[in-house]
Order: C-alpha cells, then sequence, then structure tokens
C-alpha cells in the first residue's frame, strides 16, 4: 500500500470549494486503485499536525498533495504557512504535488534539497480559475490528470508530467471553440506547470509501495 | 445577436466637406454609416466616447478654427478618456507641428501623420492601414468574442484570482485594454497570444 497525504484548504472564502473538489477527485481516484492509505489534512489543522503524521509513516515513502494557496517559500493553509523552509525535511521520500500559485520558485529547491524524490507544481502566481462550473471541471481534470496517472501505475513521474502538460494543452484546444479566454487560461497554466525530478527521472508508484 | 464590431472613422476638422474624395473613397470602402464628420472638436469627442464599443479611427485636424482648441489639445482630451481608440493626426503643414506637440503624440501612441492636401492615393492606404492594426489588436479581438455572449453573462463573475479577486468578462477586457498599466492585462494578452502559437503549432492555422 502506497501512502497519500492530502491537505486541502476547504475553508478558504473563495476558492475552499475547488479546492474540495479536488480532494473529492484525487480521493476517489485512490479508492478506485485500491492501493493506498490516505491521510487528510484540512483547513483546521496545521504544520505540527502535519510533521506528526509524516513521523508515523517511518521513513516510508509518501505522496504529499496539497490543493491550497501558496507563495514562493511556502504552501498555506488558512493563510498559515504549512510546509515552510523549517519542515521540509520532513518530506525526503516524498513526491510533493500542489497546485499552490509560485510555490515551484524556492519551495521546491528547498524540498530538493531535502531528497525530495519529485516536485510538481506551478512557478506562476497567476494561476488562475474560471468560475463557471463546467470550466471548473475541465481545470480540476488538468490539475489531477499526472498524478492520478502515476497513482495508476507503469508510468514514470516525467512520462506523467509530459502527458500532463498535453493533456492542459489538448484542453485548451478543445475549449476554444466555447470560451476562448478560459482556454487562454488553462493554457497558461499548463505552461507554468514545473517538474524537478532530476536523478529521479524513472520514478514510479511502485517505489512507493 | 452582433458577432462583429462596427468600424468607424471619425473626422474632426472644420473644413471638410462631403464631397471631399477622401470621405468618398473612404465611404466606398468602409461604407457610407461608417463615416462620421465633426466640424467642432466637442462634438467629435463627444461621439467617440459614447461609441467605444465600435473600432474608431479619428483622423484630427491640428487646425480647428480660430475660436477653437487646437488638435494636440483634443488629442490629449481623447487619450485622457480612453486609449482604444486610433488616431491619425492630419494637417496641411506638417513641418510647422512644434516639438512640444510631436513629443506629445509619439508619447500618447498616434498612430500616423498625413497631409490633409495630399491626394487619396497618399492617405487612403495609413488610414486602411490603421484598420487593419485595430483589428489585430487582442483587446478588439476579444471583444467580438464577448459580444457574442449575453449581455448579462458578460457581467457574471467569470474568473478568481487565487488572491480571491473576482473578474466579469467585461473587467477581462478593461484590464487588456489598460495595456502595460494592468500586470493582469498584460497577463491575458500573453496568454490569449500564447494559445494562437499553440494553435499555429498544431497546424490550425484557421484562427
Amino acid at each position: 500500500m502506497a501512502r497519500l497525504l492530502i491537505a486541502y484548504d476547504s475553508a478558504d472564502r473563495h476558492l475552499g470549494d475547488y479546492f474540495l473538489s479536488c480532494r473529492h477527485d484525487i480521493c476517489a481516484h485512490a479508492e478506485a486503485c485500491n492501493d493506498f492509505l490516505i491521510d487528510e489534512l484540512d483547513s483546521e489543522h496545521d504544520d505540527f499536525q502535519l510533521e506528526q503524521y509524516i513521523s508515523t509513516y517511518a521513513e516510508q515513502p509518501f505522496i504529499f498533495v496539497a490543493y491550497a494557496h501558496g507563495c514562493s517559500d511556502a504552501v498555506l493553509l488558512s493563510g498559515t504557512p504549512l510546509v515552510h523552509n523549517r519542515n521540509t525535511y520532513f518530506f525526503g521520500k516524498s513526491l510533493f504535488y500542489t497546485c499552490a500559485c509560485d510555490a515551484g520558485i524556492s519551495l521546491s529547491e528547498n524540498l530538493r534539497a531535502h531528497n525530495c524524490y519529485a516536485f510538481i507544481g506551478f512557478t506562476d502566481k497567476s494561476n488562475l480559475q474560471p468560475r463557471a462550473t463546467d470550466y471548473v471541471n475541465v481545470f480540476m481534470s488538468c490539475e489531477n490528470y499526472g498524478l492520478k496517472l502515476f497513482m495508476g501505475g507503469g508510468v514514470s513521474i516525467v512520462e506523467s508530467f509530459e502527458k500532463m502538460r498535453t493533456m492542459y494543452s489538448d484542453q485548451a484546444i478543445s475549449l476554444l471553440s466555447t470560451n476562448p479566454v478560459a482556454a487562454s487560461l488553462l493554457l497558461a497554466n499548463g505552461n507554468a506547470l514545473y517538474l524537478d525530478a532530476q536523478g529521479q527521472e524513472h520514478l514510479t508508484i511502485a517505489d512507493f509501495q | 445577436m452582433k458577432t462583429e464590431i462596427p468600424i468607424k472613422i471619425v473626422i474632426i476638422d472644420d473644413n471638410f466637406r462631403d464631397n471631399d474624395p477622401l470621405i468618398i473613397a473612404l465611404e466606398e470602402e468602409y461604407g457610407e454609416k461608417s463615416v462620421e464628420i465633426f466640424l467642432t472638436p466637442n462634438k467629435g469627442i463627444e461621439y467617440i466616447l459614447n461609441n467605444l464599443s465600435s473600432k474608431i479611427v479619428v483622423l484630427l485636424d491640428m487646425d480647428l478654427g480660430e475660436n477653437e482648441k487646437r488638435g494636440d489639445a483634443v488629442f490629449k482630451e481623447i487619450r485622457e478618456k480612453t486609449t482604444l481608440v486610433t488616431v491619425i493626426i492630419m494637417s496641411a503643414n506638417l513641418p510647422a507641428l512644434t516639438n512640444d506637440e510631436l513629443r506629445g503624440f509619439i508619447n500618447n501612441h498616434a498612430f500616423s501623420t498625413i497631409k490633409s492636401n495630399d491626394g487619396v492615393k497618399v492617405n487612403l492606404p495609413i488610414i486602411k492601414n490603421a484598420v487593419n492594426k485595430l483589428n489585430l489588436r487582442v483587446d478588439c479581438a476579444l471583444e467580438e468574442w464577448i459580444l457574442r455572449n449575453n449581455p448579462d453573462d458578460r457581467e457574471k463573475p467569470f474568473l478568481t484570482l487565487r488572491s480571491g479577486e473576482i473578474y466579469s468578462l467585461n473587467q477581462v477586457l478593461n484590464e487588456i485594454r489598460k495595456g502595460h498599466e494592468s500586470e493582469l492585462g498584460m497577463f491575458f494578452q500573453k496568454s490569449i497570444l500564447n494559445m494562437a502559437v499553440e494553435l499555429l503549432a498544431r497546424q490550425k492555422e484557421s484562427l
């Protein structure tokens, strides 16, 4: 069984519903895969509880997913740093996957410096979300696509990432005739995606089981 | 439902006549209803501000009569209200423009200058070029698409930034029109252009 630790800021005033939908989507996929132990942190949790969870994993590799806001050096829950430069050492032997904007800038470097296997996130601060429900689903599908592929097995982290980028591009083009603005934003988000897996290009879900 | 923004050629000149060869040529090119002539600047400015949903090219004469503002003051007044219209400066005596006037035109993005007594063959291509440039602007292309949407939908919340700011489609358009003054507007322009490049790269040239 692979360990999956999910943090989601469902209480966020503006994007809480979106973060919660992403959480539901990835949990449903994990349950369908039938090979994951899931732990969760919602908006009520903090960095201490995060560290406690990871401590119980006893060095077993894990996947960490964060549906939350971010800045260049932190992922935030309820506006408070959850993952920051003082606890990145907890993420050695992990795959770090987040939709938080900007986290691909310095947080990823710090995580990798502490032996995090791989990081997938966004380098751009303008990771935007459209409001209309139809488009939100498209954005969510893209955001979770790479992780779902990876969790499904047999696909390396690099292949998952490349297919995720292609998914963004394909979906943007599909959306173009109905909403060119949303399509452009989706493509911009896809272009802001960032993978750091140097030395771990062949990482697969088997490395977490 | 409206799907294309009309082109308007607005001429502000106290000396222009309906049978001027340039007027006839413009009416043939863009249709009679597309050419509006104003002998006084205030009427012209009023028309421009009331028709910002059109693509407007303004032909603005420098010398508008003894008791009227000069063209550079009118140009400044237009620019204070909108950057959307394209302005061509007209004068019978271009060399007489002062350095201050020229600096003002360049800094506020006048499209071109034309000599009013040059023929249609010289001036019409400059005006057509201005119209074409207007058609290629990202804000105009986006506006054409936005106008295809139901007016109520254009005002509905469309986009949420991670910071929590919410924008309607009309507000997205306004941000784009602010040009360099809006970081978000610049981001949109870049994203839309990247989308076009992505399409071209996929051999789908028919945008």
